[in-house]
């Protein structure tokens, strides 16, 4: 079942310049028992979609369009005190790097207990003990509750802010890039961390990093300049990529499919956001372009069942 | 480092700081041209009168037992039965004249503090949450024009308005002729007469506390940590009472901390468009007759009162931030 719908989702960004599309018109679901993952390149709008979940776009973005179902209800609708309720209870974020996303001058176990109290009439000593055992079971030493985030280091406190984002049981978990910045043995163990957490809670996890998303996710999105441009099964995704984009990504990360290929980055840079290329958002770095791609705005097209590409020519290149 | 050992480079920092004050000041009435001498001479008759005078001042000791005198004295605040520090004015010692005023600058000053800390904290956190709001661009703007407008200005308008025209409040002074002489018959009529010289200086001085309590908030209102308040779905209430402020303690603590330490000084102009007989007004008298050992009296508490404040503001850092506290 589907926890998450969201359709036809635009949030832009207006600054003096003009309006940065950060995330223009996507549609995606993320069902029970499952983890999606969304991949794409820095500055694609990934960060962006996660805080448009809990309704959190900072200023000067806001929502332009685009409906987000959660559990069947759409939190755009929602008042700012419905709002509220949903947060943290019905879907949580694991900040991304989350080196400042704890207070500074508040304990890791007061900042957990906050979260608990937030949503459930319980003490505070009964709380504080849940928090405890939030830490031991992400792995981290309960004693650490009474430190403060700065006497922590970056891999305990990445684990400490998933425990707090599984304080109150949500439905569905966000973690935005939970290995980014972290060395490769932490890294390893945020990551088996994060298979166990899969397997309680639904899950959307976003990292620019595919072997990590390969290792975990039942269905992937691939984001392109506030676009997704593919979605689908992480086999349809990793074993019959569809639009050039993904596969262009795949053949930059090496170690997806285990085999040694030839390592070759996608040529020039993602777009500005400010002033998008037409129709086909990725047609200027494109090997396969065509002057339509340029001048017709690309279909998404149903490669296979359930597996989705925005390219005029997908399945037939 | 320990708070122990942070807390005694402080207190090192803060001894040496003000012995080299309590040297400056020597050299500073030394070094005018003619001296103390010069000055001192204007208020005696005879000659003899003057030899009395240099020998009461030890002006006629060698400069390094003068200096060494001065500055031991100063540092200890052995004004009283130091004969240095006796005003060329009015022959009384200096510390006399000032503890006859001081009660009442601390009153104006203090009160007009208070308030305006008040004001300006709470309007100013106010303001920098809500960033680009209508009241956020309301106090903005005001507390800039506030905040550049001169005292003797904002003080003759108060005058005019609420003291002449209204006739609510007196013209000046601190206290009727007339005034009752019970403790409590007095404060009211001090604090009648106070009305309008606070007055001048809390318009004065809010705007400098909102703004700069604004932009503390607007910087930390950005903060990650902020957002994951947010996240957790608290109100926007306890968003700013248990993650911003918090966070804005340090910078509060400075904030109070200076201007606190800013009583002691007076207010020169605001006394003085007011006839408040306190030390600001004393401080430019003593200025206008080349009173020495006064300004070198003052000078002195002035800035150890700054200092001292600094001292506080700095060890209230180390007890307030985790991560400084060890
Ligand atoms: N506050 C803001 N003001 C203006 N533009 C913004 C703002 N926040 C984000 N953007 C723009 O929105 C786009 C998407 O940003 P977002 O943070 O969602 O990217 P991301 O995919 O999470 O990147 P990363 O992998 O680096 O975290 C970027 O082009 C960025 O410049
Ligand atoms: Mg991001």
């Amino acid at each position: 079942m589907a926890i998450l719908e969201v359709k036809g989702l635009r949030v832009y960004f207006e600054t003096v310049r003009g309006s940065v599309k950060a995330v223009d018109d996507i549609s995606f679901t993320a069902n029970e028992g499952e983890a999606l993952g969304i991949a794409g390149e820095s500055g694609c709008g990934k960060t962006t979609t996660a805080l448009a979940l809990m309704r959190l776009i900072p200023k000067p973005g806001r929502v332009v369009s685009g409906e987000v179902r959660l559990n069947g209800k759409d939190i755009m609708k929602m008042s700012e005190a419905e709002m509220r309720k949903v947060r943290w209870k019905d879907i949580s974020i694991a900040f991304q790097g989350s080196l400042n996303a704890f207070n500074p001058v508040q304990t890791i176990g007061g900042q957990i207990v906050e979260a608990i109290r937030t949503h459930e009439d319980v003490s505070k000593a009964k709380a504080f003990d849940r928090a405890r055992q939030l830490l031991q079971s992400v792995g981290v030493d309960p004693g650490n509750a009474d430190r403060y985030p700065h006497e922590l280091s970056g891999g305990m406190k990445q684990r400490a802010m998933i425990s707090m984002a599984m304080a109150n049981n949500p439905d569905l978990l966000v973690a935005d890039e939970p290995t980014t910045a972290l060395d490769v043995i932490v890294q390893a163990q945020v990551l088996k961390l994060m298979k166990r957490v899969q397997s309680k809670v639904a899950m959307i996890l976003i990292s620019h990093d595919l072997s990590v998303i390969s290792e975990i996710c039942d269905r992937v999105a691939i984001m392109y300049a506030g676009k997704i441009v593919e979605f689908g099964t992480s086999e349809d995704i990793f074993s019959r990529p569809a639009h050039p984009y993904t596969r262009g990504l795949l053949s930059a990360f090496p170690s997806v499919s285990g085999e040694k290929k030839h390592l070759e980055a996608i040529k020039g840079n993602p777009p500005d956001l400010l002033t998008p290329p037409s129709a086909c958002r990725f047609h200027p770095r494109c090997p396969y372009y065509k002057e339509k791609c340029s001048t017709v705005d690309p279909p998404m097209i149903e490669v296979s069942p359930k597996h989705f590409a925005l390219c005029h020519f997908a399945g037939e290149i | 480092m320990t708070l122990a050992r942070y807390i005694a480079r402080r207190t090192l920092y803060t001894v040496i700081l003000l012995l080299l004050i309590a040297s400056f000041n020597f050299w500073l009435f030394e070094l005018i041209p003619g001296g103390p001498l010069q000055f001192l001479s204007g208020n005696v008759k005879s000659a003899a009168q003057l030899q009395e005078y240099i020998r009461f001042y030890g002006l006629d000791k060698p400069y390094w037992v003068q200096f060494a005198d001065t500055v031991y004295n100063t540092f200890t605040f052995n004004f009283i039965s130091n004969p240095h520090f006796t005003s060329f004015v009015s022959q009384r010692p200096v510390v006399d004249e000032i503890a006859r005023r001081l009660p009442n600058t601390l009153a104006l000053l203090g009160t007009a503090t208070v308030i305006e800390l008040v004001i300006g904290v709470v309007l100013g956190t106010y303001a920098g949450s809500k960033r680009g709001s209508k009241f956020d661009i309301t106090t903005l703007s005001t507390s800039l024009v506030t905040q550049s407008v001169p005292t003797f200005w904002i003080g003759i308008i108060l005058i005019y308005v609420f003291g002449y025209t209204l006739n609510l409040f007196p013209l000046g002074g601190v206290a009727d002729v007339n005034a009752p002489t019970d403790f409590i018959g007095y404060s009211l009529n001090v604090a009648w007469h106070a009305v309008l010289p606070v007055a001048t200086l809390v318009i004065f001085l809010f705007g400098g506390t909102l703004l700069t309590m604004r932009s503390v908030l607007i910087d930390i209102m950005t903060e990650d940590y902020i957002l994951t308040a947010r996240a957790k779905g608290l109100t926007e209430r306890a968003v700013i009472f248990r993650h911003a402020l918090r966070n804005a303690t340090l910078p509060l603590v400075t904030i109070v901390a200076l201007s606190l330490s800013g009583i002691f000084g007076g207010a020169v102009i605001t006394e003085t468009v007011f006839s408040w007989q306190g030390i600001g007004i004393y401080l430019l008298n003593s200025a206008v007759n080349a009173d020495f050992p006064t300004m070198n009296v003052l000078f002195y508490l002035i800035a150890f009162a700054t200092i001292i404040g600094n001292f506080a503001a700095d060890v209230m850092y180390a007890l307030l931030d985790p991560r400084v506290r060890v």
